[in-house]
This record gives C-alpha cells, structure tokens and sequence, in this order.
C-alpha cells in the first residue's frame, strides 16, 4: 500500500553541534508521487532522510506515514524500503537472497517469494543473475539489485539516498529512467534526497530545495528554474547570471532595460533575474524587447555564451552553435515574462 | 620461468630459516620417536607409538585434552561475542573493556594459573568464603573436569576473543544491519541472518587459535590440572623428562601425535572457513 509522507516543522541538532542541521522542515509528500530533495553537501538532507527511516531521532517535530506519527517505531515497523548511495548487498547472500531478504523476515511463503524475486530482478534486467554473487556484479548491476531489494515487499514509502552518484555518468541516466519506470510499476511513494539538479528534476514530480536545514523552495522541476524563489536557490540552481535591480509593481518592474512586463506577487525594490538560455535573440511581436549590444562571443562548440549591454546593463545569454553573431552587432533580444521572476536582493 | 627463479631465490633466506628451525626439530624429534636418533634404547620402528597408546592412559589424556579444548574453546568465544555485541553501542563500555582486555592478556598463563588456583582450589578464596556462609563447594581444583584449569583458559581467552570481535564488528558490519534494519528485519533476526553471518569467518579464525593453543599448553593443566587422567601435553612432558632411556621418544610421540590432532583441527576449520569466508567475500564455493 503506497503511503504519504508528513514532514511538520522537524527540527534536528546533532549532540554537541552548536547549529542546527534541521529547522522547522515542513514536507508534504502526497501517496504514489516522488519527491527530490535537492541541496548541497551539508544541507542536512541525508540527515533528513534517516529520520524518516527510523535511522536517528530527531529533536523536534513529528514523521507521519500513511497519517500515522512513526517516531517511536524503529525502523523495521516502518514498511519501507531504502536504497543507498552504496549498494550495500549482504556479501554472505546471492543476489536473489538479497532481494529475498525482506519478504522471508516477513515469512511469506517460497513460491510466492520465488515469483516475487523473479519478476523484479526482471524489472531491472537482471534476468538469471539470482544465483551471483554480489561481488561479481558491476557497481550499476548491484545498485540495481538493491533496488529490487528495497522493493520486494512492496514498501509504501521508497527512501533513497543519493543512490547514484557512486555510478558513472553514462550509467546514471540509465539508472534514472530505470526508478521513473519502477515507480510507475510499483507506485511506493518515493522521497529521493540528490545535491545534483539533473537528477533531481528527472525523477522527482515536485523537488523540495534544502539550504542550511531550510525548506528554500518547494515546486514542480520547472517552475524552480523559472520562478526561484530566492536568490539563494537561484544560485544554487545556477539561474543567477543576470540579476538586474530595480522595482516590482503589479505586472511591471522598472530597471535600467525599460519598464518589463512581468507576473511576480514581490513589491518595491528587487532583482530581476533570467537564465541565459531563456534570452532569446531577434524581435518579438508584443512587451519586453529591448535593444542591445553585443559586446563578446565565446564558442564552446555545443552552444555560444553571449555578453550583450542594453541600457547599461550587461546580460549573459547563450545560443545555438551557428548563430551568425559578431561583437559590436546591434541586435533586440526578447526576455519572455514567463521566463523572469524576482527575488529580493 | 626467470621471474619464478630470481622469486625463489629471493625467498630463500627465509625459507631456509624456517625449515632449518622449524622442520630440523620436527624432523629430528620425528627420528627420535622412530628410535632412529637420540640416546635411547627404543628399536627402530613405531615401538614409542605403540607403548605411549596402548593403555587407558593416552586415551584418558586424548578425551580430557578434546574435552578442555572444545569446552574453553566454546565458552570463551560464546563470553566475547556476547561482551562484543553487548558493548558495541556504547563507547565508554567499549574502551573500558578493551582496557580491561588488554589488561589481561600480557599476564602469562603461568600467573594466570596460580591465581586461578588460589581462588579456586580447595584452600582458595572461594571455598573460605562459602564455607563462612556454610556451602561446601565441590572440588574445582585437580578436579576430574578440569574446571580450575577451563576457567584459566577462558579467564585468559574471552578478552582475546572480545577484542577480536570488536575490531571486526568496526567494519561495514553495522551499514548492513541498518539496512537489514529498514528491510523489515526485527532485532532478533538481523543478529541471526546479518550479524552472526558476517562475523562467522573471524570468529572461527580465533576459535581455531584459541583450541589448537589449549590442546598443546603444557603449564595450566600441569598446575591445575588432576593426577589422573592427565591432558596430553602434560603426559609428554613427563614421558620426556621420565628417568627411563626410552621416555625421550615416548614424549616427542605424544607431542607429535598432539601436533597430527591440532593439524586435522586447523584443516577442518579452514574447510569451515573458507565456505564461510566465500560466502562472506562473494568467492565461489
């Protein structure tokens, strides 16, 4: 039975630390979605994840699944499955043991095990690999079997935690697709902790930004890069090249561009921020065209990184490889509103 | 074939030490026990063995020497598995165990022994003590079970066996319990399916140190130890040191066939071992 996941106001202090690693962390994660927590190294993420696991006890706040406060229980009361950034697969078991093991400390009965087993090493292609060993699998076979091994008793809630970044680059997209697939199998509600961004956004339905123990942001993958709401989570999404001050009003912000059409719910003085890839060159029937200058062109072979001056402002933006654009072009760029949000400086 | 050479010769100091020190006695006593070398007058041929095995003598010693063994053996890796297990999770019980452990384990079995006996023998601490309470304690000293001389060995073992286990359980034993943990597997059972099995190979490692010691230690079972029977080791020592001119042989027989005893043990135990240690590392079987 796939389960939801209340996070309210958890606080968490490590004994003898001076700061909090947690603070006032509130998560909804609704039954049969998936949801990333995206932050940097010490975020506090994976800590987060291990309350939620049962794995350490917090210092405030309170964990629910499925409705029901689990902080008292240890974590085998828990009904969840976990997979870690290592694959962890018990050396002394095969492969389909491995995979096995929570469905016999459950003591379901061998055919209905054996039938199990088979069908999710099927899922992650690995078909005929029950009798291996651990030791004799890749590091991307293993952390898939340790994913059928967090599956196998059909879990309401999937934890994992960073659970690619041990793999090469090649082998984490795979991977990626390989747990969207599984979830629309399998359906546990997944929470899913990751410091990188392309992953977060590729699996997850709603990403939840982590900074200094801190909800930042909460939001669809898309709606992050386009509207961050701070410029904190800008930076950390890498969207903080342009930042222009100026001042929000209903519909408009005033900067040194000209007066830009917009939809922000901010008022008074703020920055104006636009990822480069969302500036596009050429006129635009309609608003937020402005004039200006190109004043550099870097070719980095698979696009252009582009400066360009309008009002003097400098703009970074980038474009296709074969753009015809030369320094001292005079050129419109349109900034389309869906694409510019503004946070406070 | 030039590696292989120039590898030999590279190993050959030391190999020669080794079979010069170790092999030369072994050899000389093994000529000795066949009347080949030596002052005696035992006739060539396997006459020592005959004389030291026949009688209830030796194997009175062979069943009270497997006796002490198995049963030191098993106490002791049963007391340090348990203390290591039951200690794990707090960091001061740790360090003042293996405080204590270190403690222990310079003192020689020597003093080890003679305190034992003068806590346990019919004199001792103990039975003063319980006769004051009225308890009249069973004889635990030169007793025919060798308690006295079990209790040393356990006394002196456990910690080893503590130490031992604690070490191993600091590797990536405790990630896979959580993750046991999280998998559904009550306390009981993560012991049982996760714990006991990847602690398997170092256990039987220092349960087959602990008996093949305990089978040949000669200054225990000498000083605790009962008249009769007596344990192996002490028989050989007597034989060997005996007035009589075939005594010689008749000592290094026993040492020997102690040594063929404590070889099959080991042999078993690296069969048991290696299945275990290839379940734990992922080798085939």
């Amino acid at each position: 039975m796939t389960a939801d996941i209340t996070i309210a106001d958890l606080d968490h202090t490590y004994p003898g630390a001076t700061t909090p690693t947690l603070r006032r962390v509130t998560l909804e994660v609704p039954a049969g979605t998936r949801t990333a927590v995206l932050g940097p190294s010490g975020s506090g993420k994976s800590t987060l994840l291990s309350i939620v696991a049962g794995l350490s006890t917090p210092t405030g706040g309170d964990v629910r699944l499925a409705g029901h406060s689990v902080l008292r229980q240890p974590p085998h009361r828990r009904d969840l499955g976990v997979v870690f950034q290592r694959p962890l697969l018990f050396p002394h078991l095969t492969v389909a043991e491995n995979v096995a093991f929570g469905l016999r400390m459950r003591g379901t009965d061998r055919t209905a095990i054996r039938r199990r087993v088979a069908e999710l090493l099927d899922a992650v292609s690995l078909p005929g690999y029950g009798e291996r060993r651990s030791g004799e699998l890749s590091g991307g076979q293993q952390q898939r079997v340790a994913l059928a091994r967090a599956l196998a008793a059909r879990p309401g809630v999937l934890l994992l935690d960073e659970p690619f970044s041990a793999l090469d680059p090649q082998l984490r997209g795979d991977m990626r697709a390989l747990l969207t697939e599984l979830h629309r199998r399998e359906g546990s509600t997944t929470l899913f902790v990751t410091h990188d961004r392309d992953e977060a956004t590729d699996v997850a339905d709603t990403v939840t930004v982590l900074l200094d123990g801190r909800v930042a942001q909460h939001a669809p993958p898309a709606d992050l890069f386009r509207r961050p709401a701070t410029l904190t989570v800008a930076r950390f999404l890498g969207g903080a090249d342009n930042a222009i001050p100026g001042t929000a009003s209903a519909g408009h912000f005033d900067c040194p561009l000209g007066r830009l059409r917009l939809d922000t719910d901010h008022r008074g003085p703020g920055l104006l921020l636009i990822r480069p890839a969302a500036i596009v060159v050429g006129d635009h029937p309609g608003d937020n065209v402005v004039p200006a200058t190109i004043t550099a062109v870097t070719d980095r072979g698979t696009h252009l990184d582009i400066q360009a001056t309008s009002g003097g402002v400098t703009l970074q933006l980038t474009t296709g490889p074969a753009a015809p654009l030369r320094p001292g072009d005079d050129t419109p760029l349109w900034l389309p509103p869906a694409h510019l949000s503004v946070v406070t400086p | 074939m030039n590696h292989r050479r120039t590898g030999l010769l590279l190993i050959l100091p030391a190999l020669a030490t080794v079979v010069l020190l170790f092999g030369g006695g072994l050899g000389y006593g093994f000529a000795q026990s066949l009347g080949l070398a030596g002052f005696t007058d035992t006739p060539v041929g396997l006459a020592a063995y005959q004389r030291v095995t026949d009688g209830p003598a030796f194997t009175d010693g062979l069943l009270l020497s497997l006796w002490i063994s198995t049963v030191a053996t098993g106490l002791a890796v049963a007391i340090g598995v348990a203390a290591a297990l039951a200690l794990r999770h707090t960091a001061p019980g740790q360090r003042a165990a293996t405080f204590l452990a270190q403690l222990g384990l310079p003192v020689p079995h020597l003093i080890g022994a003679v305190a034992i006996g003068l806590l346990l023998a019919d004199s001792g601490l103990l039975a003063r003590a319980a006769r004051t309470v009225g308890v009249a304690l069973p004889a635990l000293v030169a007793d025919p079970h060798a308690v006295a001389v079990i209790a040393e060995y356990v006394w002196k073992e456990a910690p080893f066996v503590l130490i031992v286990v604690l070490a191993a359980l600091g590797g990536p034993v405790a990630e896979h319990e959580r993750v046991a943990a999280t998998l559904g597997a009550r306390p009981r059972q993560v012991l049982r399916h996760v714990t006991l099995p990847l602690l398997a190979p170092s256990i039987l490692a220092v349960a087959v140190l602990i008996f093949a010691f305990t089978l040949g230690a000669y200054e225990v079972p000498a000083l605790l130890g009962s008249a009769y029977p007596q344990p192996l080791p002490v028989l050989a020592y007597q034989r060997f040191t005996a007035a009589e001119l075939s005594g010689r042989a008749e000592g290094v027989a026993i040492a020997l066939l102690i040594a063929v005893i404590a070889v099959a043990a080991a042999l078993a135990y690296t069969g048991a071992s290696r299945r275990a240690v290839g379940r734990v590392t992922g080798a085939r079987r």
